[in-house]
């Protein structure tokens, strides 16, 4: 099977979306994509517009599809793997990869965490997950607060509650007047 | 809709379709695409309204898996999860997988979405734009993924994200995510207990950190035996009276004795004496070797001068003779 291949991929969430030619190794990253493939192995679906629908910018899936183009040569798991959480590892980012996300936004991040979520690209989305992963471990909630963006909607009250409740955890962290 | 009651009745039975589901996702997906070929997407009215056909032709045309995953996730999105049935069904990928598939059901459900949260009757594009945000936001991601990075945290960044805000609380309190997290622990620590790095109960025993019966009770001993020798040694010795006689100790350090110093004070006191009959030396003998020593300089000039003893006495006086013009050349080498 030829692998130079290219496949036509195009944005439909909103009208007018890109049209992505992605070679068919890169676009195989995704297994939704490659699901798609090996049930229909036709010339036919070689000049389709495969339409895919996800929420996200043209830019973002952008960065994907360079990404996916980037690691093309690299093995892709198994269709059936569905990814056994009992043996977590931590992924150690290779060079490439690394400066792939220290040049992106936390909205192009978010982004891509929904584009290889809906493309099943597994290796990606871990790296998109483990960048969020430390950009929050470690952190006080309200540094958490202020990484992600969040406003709290909790109320005084609930927030006193809350406080009460984990007392013990607030050795060390600065006492209220967060919510006023 | 019917397939979102079985939906909620059991999650395990969603394994069991995925297996054929495939299969019908194929069909349906030939449909869509050979549609999609036929009709292609052209501006905002037409798409949304593709949306609107496909969506009633799959339920026509796709039996309960398809509507299945998708309404599960179209229902479960804006709501926060909190059984554990709801996250088995959307973890696993190909659950949801093939669901998202068909895009014609997708945008359906996007265009659903959108109703929801706007409110509006009808889906339009109007409303699809109106829903999105100018910045996409860690809380505007699907709750699978929030699981998924949650997953990933130890207890006190639950906590900690637990305090932020009622969605990201509702989340991280989940049991779910804390049986796994359990569950992970158990899988990780046996490997971790019985892993090579970890010393052995000989090496370490080896290495003093863990100490047997015997060693300890040899090291008691050897501590006892220690205290017996030194307590017989310290009444061996001998008084301070005695060492005053022999010099070693001052006379100052007896309980009685002298100087009406503190024996603290002792060594400082000596100390000051010391030092005080050096002060005298020093003056003593820099008066007199300033007298001594300058009278004989003197006389040792004088005499040189007079006998024109040593050599630079007499280079000086030669080169003296040659300025003036007094010393021929030919006594220059006798001069020398």
């Amino acid at each position: 099977m030829a692998t130079n291949q290219s496949l036509k991929l195009q944005n439909t969430f909103r009208p007018n979306g890109r049209v992505f030619e992605v070679e068919r190794s890169a676009a195989e990253h995704s297994a939704v994509v490659r699901m798609l493939l090996e049930d229909f192995d036709e010339p036919d679906l070689l000049v389709t517009i495969i339409p895919i629908s996800i929420d996200t910018s043209d830019d973002t899936l952008a960065k994907v599809f360079e990404w996916a183009t980037h690691h093309k040569n690299m093995p892709k798991p198994a269709l059936d793997d569905d990814g056994d959480r009992d043996e977590v590892v931590t992924i150690q980012l290779a060079s490439w990869d690394d400066e792939f996300f220290s040049d992106i936004d936390s909205e192009t991040l978010y982004g891509i965490l929904i584009a290889t979520n809906y493309l099943d690209i597994k290796p990606l989305y871990d790296m998109a997950v483990q960048v969020v992963v430390n950009m929050v471990r470690g952190k006080s909630t309200k540094q958490i607060r202020e990484i992600l963006g969040i406003t709290s909607d909790f109320t005084a009250e609930e927030e006193a509650a809350i406080r009460k409740e984990t007392a013990w955890a607030y050795d060390g962290e600065e006492v209220p007047n967060e919510t006023s | 809709m019917q397939a979102e009651q079985q939906e909620n009745q059991r999650p395990p039975k969603n394994n069991e379709m995925d297996s054929e589901g495939t299969d019908l996702d194929s069909a349906v997906a030939v449909q869509l695409i050979v549609r999609s070929k036929r009709h292609p997407i052209s501006g905002p009215g037409s798409a949304a309204l593709e949306s609107w056909v496909s969506v009633s032709s799959s339920d026509t045309l796709t039996p309960s898996p398809e509507g299945t995953a998708c309404s599960s996730s179209q229902h479960t999105q804006p709501y926060v999860a909190t059984t554990e049935g709801w996250r088995e069904d959307t973890s696993a990928p190909t659950s949801t997988a093939p669901g998202v598939f068909t895009p014609g059901l997708c945008s359906s459900m996007a265009a659903t979405r959108s109703q929801m949260l706007t409110q509006d009757g009808e889906p339009s594009v109007a409303g699809m734009v109106r829903q999105r945000k100018p910045q996409t936001q860690l809380l505007d991601l699907p709750n699978e993924v929030l699981f998924y990075i949650l997953g990933f945290l130890e207890v006190c960044d639950l906590l900690a994200t637990s305090r932020t805000s009622h969605h990201l609380r509702t989340l991280s309190l989940t049991p779910y995510i804390h049986k796994t997290r359990l569950r992970r622990t158990r899988a990780l620590l046996p490997p971790l207990l019985t892993s090579p790095s970890r010393p052995s109960r000989p090496d370490l025993v080896r290495r003093c950190i863990v100490l047997t019966h015997t060693a300890f009770a040899s090291r008691k001993l050897a501590h006892n035996l220690a205290s017996i020798r030194l307590a017989r040694q310290l009444a061996a010795r001998p008084s301070a009276e005695t060492l005053v006689e022999r010099c070693v100790l001052p006379r100052e350090c007896l309980p009685g004795g002298g100087g009406g110093v503190a024996s603290a004070l002792v060594a400082r006191k000596r100390a000051v004496e010391k030092e005080r009959v050096k002060d005298r030396l020093r003056g003593w003998v820099g008066s007199v070797w300033k007298g001594e020593v300058g009278r004989r300089e003197e006389g040792v000039r004088l005499r040189e001068e007079r006998a024109g003893v040593g050599r630079v006495w007499r280079l000086r006086r030669f080169w003296e003779g040659v300025g003036r013009g007094e010393v021929t050349t030919a006594g220059e080498g006798g001069g020398i």
